[in-house]
C-alpha cells in the first residue's frame, strides 16, 4: 500500500481533466517520490461517485490518506506553486519544510 | 493579503449588505480553512442545485490559491456539470479566518467559445480542403495539357501559363535540346505589363549549363533548389551581372524554386517557379515537383515518339521507294510480252509465243517474290492491318484449292480437298488465310514429285484448324524449326532450282501468330509434310453464316 492515496475528481475526458491528472502526477512525483497511488473518477460517467463523496467541484483532489483527509480545487496548473506552497500541508500531511520558496525554480 | 470585497453580515446592522450578497448574480460561499462550506448564497445555491441546508456543512475543499481566477467545473445534483469562473479571497467569518469563494457562471461563455473554436477548426479545415481541391485542379489541368499534344515545345508553354499564377508569379522552363544546348523554351508571367521582361532577361542573359542561376543548378545536379528568401546577397551570387540582379528584382522575386525535369534518369530540363510576394512552403515544393515530373514525362515521352515515328516513316518511304522501283519495270516487262504475243507489233510465230511465255512466267515469278519480299517488311515494320470477319473455313479451302489446282495439274498430282460436313467459323481475315494456305499450297506441290496435296479443314474444341499435307519429300526433325525462319530453304546448295525467297513460311507463321493463331509442321524425310494452321473458333461458335 501507497504511503499517500488521492482520489482525483474530474468531469469528462476533456484536456481540462487531462492536464489536472498530469499535474498533479508530477508534483507528487516531486514532493513525495513513488510512494503514491491516485485514483480517478470521472463525474460524468460516475455522478454516483460524486454524490457519494458530495463532490461539489471538478477538478477536485481529496488526499485519501494519511490522515486528516483533506480536499481542494485545483486551479490552472501554471498555479502549481499554489498548491505546493500554500498546501504542502495538505500533500503531507505534515508541515512544509521549505515554505515560501518558489518551485517554479527548480 | 486581500480582504477586498463585501463583508458577509455578522450584525443586524449588515442587514442592506445581506440583501446585496442575496440578490448577487455571482454565487458567494464562505469555506473554513479546512474546507467546510460555511455559509453559500442563493446564487451559489442555484449553481450548485442544492439548497443551503445541503451546501452547509459540507467539504467544498480548498482553492489551489487564494486571490487568483481560475475556470472550474461545478457538479450539479445528479452529476450534470456547469462552468464557472472561481475566485477566492481570504476574510475572517464569525472570528475564524476564513475563505470568500466566489462563483460565477460562465457556461454559456465556454460554450461559446467552444463554438468559437469549433467554427475556426471548422473553416481552417475547408481552407485545407480548398487549397487541396485547387492543387488537385492544378495537376488535373497539367495532365489534360500533357496529354494534348505531343508537341513538347507547345505542351510547356501551355504548362509555364498554368503554373502562373497558380503556383508562381513567374516562370521558366529551360530545356536540354538534343544538341545539348539550353533554350528557354517557355516564360510566363501573372502581370501582363511585365511579361516583356521574360523577354528581355532571356536575350540578356541567355540560360547557360554553366551558369550561376539556381536553374542551371538544378540542371546539373538533377536536383532541387529552393531559396526561401531571396536577398541581395543572394541575388549578386547567384546573378551574371548587376544588370542581371536587377531585371530579376524588376519581375519580383521573393521567393523562388528550380525543379529540374527529371524522367527516364536523365535530366531534360528544369522549371523556374518564382514568387514575389509570399515565400513558398513545403507543400508549394510537393505541388512543383508533381508539376515538373509530369512534365519532364512528357517532354520525353515526345522525344521517344518523335524519334519512333522517324524510323518508321523512313521505313515506310523505303517500301514505297522498293515497290515502285521494282514493279513499274516489272509491269512494262509483262506489258510489252503481252503486247507482243497479241501480235500489235507484227506476226508472232510459235517459237516467239513460247518465249514470251517463259519471259512472263519469269516476271509473274519475280513479282511474286516482290509481293512476298513487302509482305515480310510490311510484318516487320508491324503495318498489317487486320479485317477480320466471321468466316467459314470451308469456303477459304475452296479458294486455296482453285488458286492451287492448275499446278498441281501442272505436275501430275492430285489435289484432295476434305472438308467437314458443319461450318467451321472462326472469327479472322480470310484474305490472310488464304494467303497462308496459298503459300503452304504452293511449297508442298514444289516439293512434291508424285502423289497428292491435301487440304483439310475440321474442328477441335475451340480451335479451328486447316491442314495442308503432302507426300514429298519430307523434313528431318533437325530443320522443322528452321524451315519458320527468314531467308532459310532446306538443302540450300543443292536445291535452288525449286526457287523462291526462303520468306513464305516466316511470312506464313507471322501471319498466323497475327491472327491469334499457330502454324505447325508435322513431317520426316520421305513421308511427307503436314502444316497445321490452328485459328481460335468464332466466340459464338459454328453458327450458321448469315
Amino acid at each position: 500500500m501507497s504511503r499517500y492515496r488521492f482520489t482525483l475528481f474530474v468531469a469528462g475526458d476533456t484536456a481540462r481533466s487531462q492536464r489536472a491528472y498530469a499535474s498533479l502526477q508530477r508534483i507528487c512525483r516531486e514532493r513525495l517520490g513513488e510512494e503514491f497511488t491516485i485514483e480517478l473518477v470521472d463525474v460524468v460517467s460516475a455522478p454516483e461517485k460524486a454524490e457519494e463523496h458530495r463532490v461539489l467541484t471538478t477538478p477536485t483532489v481529496v488526499k485519501e490518506h494519511p490522515e486528516p483527509r483533506r480536499r481542494i480545487i485545483l486551479g490552472p496548473f501554471q498555479d502549481v506553486s499554489g498548491v505546493l506552497s500554500g498546501h504542502t500541508t495538505f500533500l503531507a500531511g505534515e508541515a512544509p519544510a521549505d515554505e515560501g520558496e518558489d518551485p517554479r525554480e527548480e | 493579503m486581500s480582504t477586498a470585497g463585501p463583508r458577509p453580515a455578522r450584525h443586524a446592522g449588515d442587514e442592506r449588505l445581506r440583501t446585496i450578497i442575496d440578490r448577487l448574480a455571482d454565487g458567494v460561499v464562505i469555506v473554513s480553512r479546512s474546507g467546510v462550506v460555511r455559509f453559500a448564497n442563493p446564487a451559489a445555491q442555484r449553481l450548485f442545485g442544492r439548497t443551503a441546508e445541503e451546501l452547509l456543512e459540507s467539504e467544498l475543499g480548498l482553492p489551489t490559491l487564494a486571490g487568483e481566477t481560475t475556470e472550474i467545473d461545478v457538479v450539479r445534483r445528479g452529476g450534470e456539470t456547469a462552468a464557472a469562473e472561481l475566485r477566492a479571497v481570504e476574510v475572517e467569518w464569525e472570528g475564524e479566518p476564513a475563505l470568500l469563494v466566489s462563483l460565477r457562471d460562465v457556461t454559456d461563455r465556454r460554450e461559446a467559445e467552444e463554438r468559437r473554436r469549433q467554427a475556426e477548426a471548422e473553416q481552417a479545415a475547408r481552407r485545407h480542403a480548398e487549397a487541396d481541391a485547387k492543387r488537385a485542379r492544378f495537376l488535373s489541368n497539367v495532365s489534360s495539357v500533357l496529354s494534348a499534344s505531343l508537341d513538347y515545345h507547345a505542351t510547356l508553354a501551355m504548362l509555364a501559363e498554368l503554373a502562373v499564377p497558380e503556383l508562381a508569379d513567374w516562370c521558366v522552363i529551360d530545356v536540354v535540346e538534343e544538341d545539348g544546348r539550353i533554350a528557354r523554351v517557355a516564360a510566363a508571367h501573372a502581370d501582363g505589363d511585365r511579361a516583356p521582361l521574360l523577354s528581355v532577361l532571356r536575350e540578356e542573359f541567355p540560360p547557360r549549363r554553366d551558369g550561376p542561376t539556381p536553374s542551371a543548378q538544378a540542371l546539373r545536379t538533377g536536383k532541387t533548389v529552393q531559396v526561401a528568401r531571396v536577398t541581395d546577397e543572394w541575388l549578386a551570387q547567384h546573378t551574371t551581372a548587376p544588370e542581371h540582379a536587377a531585371l530579376l528584382r524588376a519581375l519580383g522575386s521573393r521567393s523562388l524554386m528550380a525543379v529540374p525535369l527529371t524522367a527516364r534518369a536523365e535530366t531534360l530540363g528544369a522549371v523556374t517557379l518564382v514568387c514575389g510576394e509570399r515565400q513558398y512552403t513545403r507543400n508549394d515544393l510537393a505541388t512543383a515537383e508533381d508539376f515538373a515530373q509530369r512534365a519532364a514525362l512528357s517532354v520525353s515521352n515526345a522525344r521517344l515518339y518523335a524519334a519512333a515515328q522517324e524510323a518508321s516513316r523512313a521505313k515506310s518511304e523505303f517500301l514505297a521507294v522498293m515497290s515502285h522501283e521494282l514493279r513499274t519495270p516489272l509491269n512494262a516487262v509483262m506489258g510489252y510480252a503481252d503486247l507482243l504475243q497479241a501480235g500489235i507489233a507484227g506476226p508472232v510465230d510459235e517459237r516467239q509465243r513460247g518465249y514470251l511465255d517463259r519471259v512472263k512466267d519469269g516476271a509473274r515469278h519475280l513479282e511474286g517474290i516482290i509481293d512476298e519480299i513487302l509482305a515480310f517488311s510490311r510484318m516487320e515494320a508491324g503495318y498489317e492491318a487486320l479485317r477480320t470477319r466471321r468466316v467459314d473455313l470451308r469456303d477459304v479451302a475452296r479458294q486455296a484449292a482453285d488458286l492451287l489446282r492448275p499446278l498441281a495439274r501442272q505436275k501430275e498430282l492430285a489435289l484432295r480437298l476434305a472438308l467437314p460436313d458443319g461450318p467451321a467459323v472462326a472469327e479472322t481475315d480470310p484474305e490472310k488465310v488464304l494467303q497462308i494456305l496459298r503459300n503452304l499450297g504452293t511449297n508442298a506441290v514444289k516439293f512434291t514429285d508424285a502423289g497428292e496435296v491435301a487440304i483439310e479443314v475440321a474442328s477441335e474444341g475451340d480451335r479451328r484448324l486447316v491442314r495442308v499435307a503432302d507426300t514429298g519429300i519430307g523434313i528431318s526433325r533437325a530443320n522443322q524449326e528452321r524451315i519458320f525462319e527468314p531467308f532459310w530453304q532446306v538443302e540450300q546448295s543443292n536445291r535452288r532450282e525449286v526457287g523462291g525467297t526462303g520468306l513464305g513460311l516466316s511470312v506464313a507463321r507471322r501471319t498466323a501468330e497475327l491472327l491469334g493463331g499457330t502454324l505447325m509442321l508435322e513431317s520426316a524425310p520421305g513421308r511427307g509434310s503436314t502444316f497445321t494452321l490452328s485459328l481460335p473458333a468464332a466466340a459464338d461458335g459454328d453458327g450458321d453464316e448469315s
